[in-house]
Order: C-alpha cells, then sequence, then structure tokens
C-alpha cells in the first residue's frame, strides 16, 4: 500500500522477507546427541536457495542466522548444534515452540549440473543436506565428503546412505577419531578424490577446512564455493557487523566463489567479533 | 551531466554533498576505503567509536516497518586503538573521512576526539550525543550547556573541523544547534533517529532486545527536513541533512531547508551503494533544469 504512495522506497518484497514471522514448530528431529532439525510451516522459503539463511529469533534470547538445510512442500527446516546460549536454548524447542523468522535471506549456492563434489564438516553440513536435493533434482552427478569429530555427532548419514544408493553416485564419511567411517578428516578424503575431476566443489564447516579446500582448489584450477560465516546484526546489509574483506556475509554472501574468498585473504584466519575487534581462528 | 556537484563543507572539499551516514557499513577500514572512492560519494563517516571496545546489544537489534526501519544495535564498535590500527591498513581513502565517536562524559568525548584526530585518514570528527538507544549518550545531546561544554573541550585539543549529530528527541534541537555552534563547532549533523519501539502482537512483547531503538528511513524524512529548516534559520555554520532520504528529490529539498550535505543510510539496505550515483544524476539533472550552477546557491533558498 505504502509503494503505491509513491517514492517509499521499502517495497513489498523486503517487507515480506524481513517483517517478523511469528509461527509455531511443526516437527523435530534429534539428528545427534546436540544437534536438531526443526520444520516450521513457511510459504516464503518455497523458492529459496541452498545456502541462504533463515534470521532465527528465539524470544527473550537472541536472533542468529541459520543456514536453510531443507525447504519443500512449504516447510522449511534449519538444522542447529547446541553451542552458546542460543543455539542450545533453540535445541531445546519442542513440537509448538514459537520461533520467529526472516529470511530466506542472502545469496546461496549456485545449483547447476555436472560433476560435483560437496565437502561437509560437522555442522557445516546443514546447508549442503538442502543443495545435495536440489542437485539430484536436476539430475547432477553429485559426490558428497562429510567429516565429523566422531560417531556420536554424525548427522545425516542414514539420509545420505540412503541417497547413495539411488541416485547419489558416492558418500564417504570421515570421523576423527575412526568411530565411524574413515578414520580421518573431510579434507583428507576430498583431497584424494579431487584428482578425479569436479566441474564444481561445494564447502561448508569450519573455516580451517574451508581454507584448505579453497587452497586445493586454486592449486587444481576447480570452480569452488563456500558458505562462511560473519557476526550478523541486520541481516540486511546496513550495519556492517559481518563484513570480510570488503564484502557482506549477509548480503553478499554467506556464500561466496573461489575468487572472492581468496580476495578476502582472512578465511580460516581471523574474524570480527560482536565489537568489530578482528579476532583469531586458530 | 552539466552540473558539477562540488561544494565546501566547514573546510573539507567533496566532490557531491552525498555523504554515507554513520553507522552505515562503517566498521571496516577496507569497506570504508572502497565506499569513499566512488565518484558520487562526498564523504563517508565511520561507525560511533568509544575509548572501548563495545559489543552493542543481542539481537534482534532491527526491525523492519512499512515506512522504515527501527534500531537498537547498542553501538557495538572496536574501540578506538582497534579502529586505527584498522585505518593504518585500510589504504588511502578516495574522499574525506569524517570519523564518529562518543564518550559517557566530556573528558572521555574529548580524549575520545584526541586520539582519533590523530589519525592521518581522519579528515573530519562527528560527535555522536545522540544515539537513542544507549543510557548515557542521549542524555548529553539534549542539554545544550552540556553540549557546549563537550565541544568547546575538544576543539581545545582538536584541530580538524568538528561536526555535532543532533538528536531529535528533544524540543531544544534548536537550542542544542545555537550552543554548539557558539562553543565552536564547524558543523552540524541534522538528524540521529527518533527514539521509537516496536512490539510483536503475537508474542506480546517488545522486538528489539534493547526495547527503545531509533527510527530511520523515509518516515524520519519530514521530522528531520523539519529539524534542518528550523537550525538553518537560527544557526550560522553549515549543517549536514540526514534522515530517510530515499530520493534525489529528498536529496533537493533538505538542501532547500538548509542542508549544505546530505547523509545516506537506511536507503543503502534497500537500493544498495550504488544509490549514491542515481542521487547525484539526479540531484545534477535537477540543477541543470533549474538553471543553478552550483549546489550551493540553493542552500537554503526554500527560506527566501
Amino acid at each position: 500500500m505504502w509503494r503505491r504512495l509513491s517514492v517509499y522506497p521499502i517495497d513489498e518484497e523486503f517487507l515480506e522477507k524481513h517483517r517478523r514471522r511469528v509461527t509455531s514448530i511443526a516437527r523435530r528431529v534429534d539428528e545427534c546427541i546436540d544437534t536438531v532439525s526443526l520444520y516450521v510451516p513457511d510459504r516464503l522459503s518455497i523458492d529459496s536457495t541452498p545456502g541462504q539463511f533463515l534470521m532465527v529469533w528465539i524470544p527473550g534470547v537472541d536472533e542468529i542466522p541459520l543456514s536453510i538445510s531443507y525447504a519443500d512442500g512449504g516447510m522449511v527446516g534449519v538444522t542447529v548444534r547446541g553451542i552458546g546460549e542460543a543455539t542450545r536454548r533453540l535445541c531445546s524447542f519442542q513440537p509448538g515452540d514459537r520461533i520467529g523468522i526472516r529470511g530466506p535471506l542472502g545469496r546461496g549456492f549456485t545449483v547447476r549440473k555436472g560433476r560435483s563434489l560437496i565437502v561437509g564438516g560437522g555442522i557445516g553440513v546443514a546447508p549442503l543436506r538442502y543443495l545435495v536435493y536440489r542437485l539430484l533434482d536436476i539430475d547432477a552427478e553429485v559426490y558428497v565428503v562429510f567429516g565429523f569429530s566422531d560417531k556420536l555427532h554424525t548427522i545425516f548419514v542414514e539420509e545420505m546412505e540412503r541417497l547413495s544408493s539411488g541416485k547419489l553416485i558416492e558418500f564417504h564419511i570421515a570421523t576423527e577419531d575412526g568411530s565411524y567411517g574413515f578414520k580421518g578428516t573431510a579434507y583428507d578424503i576430498a583431497s584424494s578424490i579431487i584428482r578425479e575431476g569436479f566441474d564444481m566443489v561445494y564447502v561448508c564447516g569450519p573455516e580451517a577446512l574451508i581454507r584448505k579446500i579453497l587452497l586445493l582448489c586454486v592449486e587444481w584450477g576447480i570452480p569452488m564455493e563456500a558458505s562462511i560465516e560473519g557476526y550478523m546484526k541486520c541481516g540486511m546489509g546496513i550495519c556492517g557487523s559481518c563484513v570480510r574483506g570488503v564484502y557482506r556475509v549477509c548480503r553478499d554472501g554467506p556464500v561466496f566463489d573461489r575468487d572472492k574468498l581468496m580476495e578476502m585473504e582472512e578465511i580460516g584466519l581471523r574474524r570480527r567479533g560482536a565489537s568489530g575487534i578482528m579476532e583469531p581462528l586458530i | 551531466m552539466g552540473v558539477d556537484l562540488g561544494v565546501e563543507l566547514a573546510g573539507l572539499n567533496l566532490r557531491t554533498p552525498l555523504i554515507l551516514a554513520s553507522g552505515i557499513l562503517g566498521l571496516s577500514g577496507r569497506l570504508l576505503v572502497e565506499i569513499s572512492r566512488i565518484e558520487d560519494v562526498g564523504a563517508v563517516t565511520t561507525k560511533s567509536i568509544g575509548l572501548k571496545p563495545r559489543d552493542g546489544y543481542p539481537n534482534p537489534t532491527i526491525a523492519v516497518l512499512p515506512y522504515g526501519f527501527i534500531n537498537s544495535m547498542g553501538l557495538p564498535n572496536p574501540g578506538v586503538d582497534f579502529f586505527l590500527k584498522e585505518l593504518d591498513e585500510a589504504g588511502s581513502f578516495g574522499s574525506p573521512l569524517i570519523a564518529s565517536f562518543y564518550g559517557y562524559s566530556i573528558e572521555e568525548i574529548a580524549e575520545t576526539a584526541r586520539i582519533i584526530a590523530s589519525h592521518p585518514s581522519v579528515s573530519a570528527l562527528e560527535l555522536n550525543v545522540s544515539c537513542p538507544h544507549v543510557s548515557g549518550i542521549s542524555e548529553i545531546g539534549v542539554k545544550p550547556e552540556l553540549v557546549a561544554e563537550a565541544v568547546s573541550k575538544v576543539k581545545k585539543e582538536v584541530g580538524k573541523p568538528l561536526f555535532v549529530k543532533l538528536s531529535p528527541n528533544t524540543h531544544l534541537i534548536v537550542d542544542v544547534a545555537r550552543a554548539a555552534a557558539e562553543a565552536g563547532a564547524d558543523g552540524l549533523t541534522a538528524v540521529n533517529t527518533v527514539k521509537a519501539i516496536a512490539i510483536d502482537a503475537e508474542l506480546c512483547k517488545p522486538i528489539l532486545s534493547g526495547v527503545y531503538g531509533g527510527l530511520s528511513g523515509p518516515a524520519l524524512k519530514p521530522i528531520a527536513l523539519r529539524c534542518v529548516y528550523e537550525i538553518y534559520e537560527e544557526v550560522e555554520i553549515p549543517i549536514i541533512g540526514c534522515g530517510g532520504v530515499s530520493s534525489y528529490l529528498d536529496v533537493v529539498e533538505f538542501i532547500l531547508a538548509g542542508a549544505s550535505a546530505v547523509a545516506l543510510g537506511s536507503v543503502i539496505a534497500l537500493k544498495g551503494i550504488m544509490v549514491f550515483r542515481e542521487l547525484a544524476r539526479g540531484l545534477s539533472e535537477y540543477l541543470e533544469r533549474k538553471g543553478v550552477r552550483s549546489v550551493e546557491e540553493i542552500v537554503g533558498l526554500s527560506h527566501r
């Protein structure tokens, strides 16, 4: 209505995305001892791209960015590991509990046909799960490598194993302590199969992993995209708190291509905290 | 594009009268440098910097309304020491850098000003005494005598131009403006956001974690425009108009009301950083259509 009144620039699409939609959790799935997936009905997320995120409001606690881990049939899902106050609180939520959401926000992965290698570590596998489904929808050749600390912290493993008996070409899993799958990291497996040749490598996980895969892809000349984190506040590209290099993670990302990641220089090394001070990641 | 948009503002030479407002993307030195090099950008302003780092408030820190934004960031900033190091590594600015700063007392304001102004990249200072959601800051900005005291202390320490960013949350805005001018301020920025809140009807609770926030965007514009108009009537020093500018016509209106330059904030969320280009083109075409040769010719024209 306001838009029709003329010069007012807050267009309906922007407003719709950013107005908090308070909604009840429809389904909760425990993925492992400290990780849950929460699903809510949401019309706007139907058109989301894997890699995009929601700002999830836990009333009275915080509002945090979470990658979309599933979207289909009018339902959107996020997968969260209880690490800090807000994520732990969210992990305690049951069906019927209310959260607010904004989104889908940011730029996601480029979903295109070809030989794709998907590399995820820890909770970083969340957006990659959604990406796997979208890539399989368009009949891309999908190879997946997931790494976790140990068997107790593995997530989406049964789901990927089930998919790999169908359209998914290969699924590899590594645990650092060897309690499940290959003993080692996702990088160890990815670096050995990358020489088979891929059209695109997608990564999400600890920044140390992203950095190593990034350097590997530069060396091999393979296109690559990674989803990274920044300390987010506004989620709409004006406050500047999530800026890395000269890019806003919330608006220009959170998915960036190889060249932009290289340009940032800081990937895997340091990141701004709440005050804007650069904090070391290693 | 015929008309040169260059303006002189309190001794600063600006390519255009369009300034990046404080609080918008102004945390990263590298990004500020990048923006300052866009040819239609007249100057850039940092996020408000304090003596010590500050985390700001937990989220939610912003609420989007059909007619504007309410933000309650809570002045997050890395503190002067880190910020100056960031500027050291940022490279050279393509247009003047205005450093916004704050303090909880007159002494702290003066000390922060002295430290920030010592950096060679800083062309001017902007004293933030008007943040509506952090207690201890806005209280200073609504008292003419405190603002005067802060300004004269800072001017004793610092030779660079000093702007004071005014609060619209007082009926004394003209008195504060006059007090700042008489104490030696080189310019005024009018205005900061209007104190506001947002409530969620489903949860029956305030949305912002800090409860109170500042309203920006189109809803603020007519109020900000009135403030600029009122101040121009009474005070001689130049004014940076700020509040809800979304189109080149808004820029023109602020200049006609008495602003020598105009700062952009919320509109960047909607139109991106290249909005500077759109507004500069529009302004230039307007001046050409009106047969005016410089921005200065129409500053305060609506009063005559």
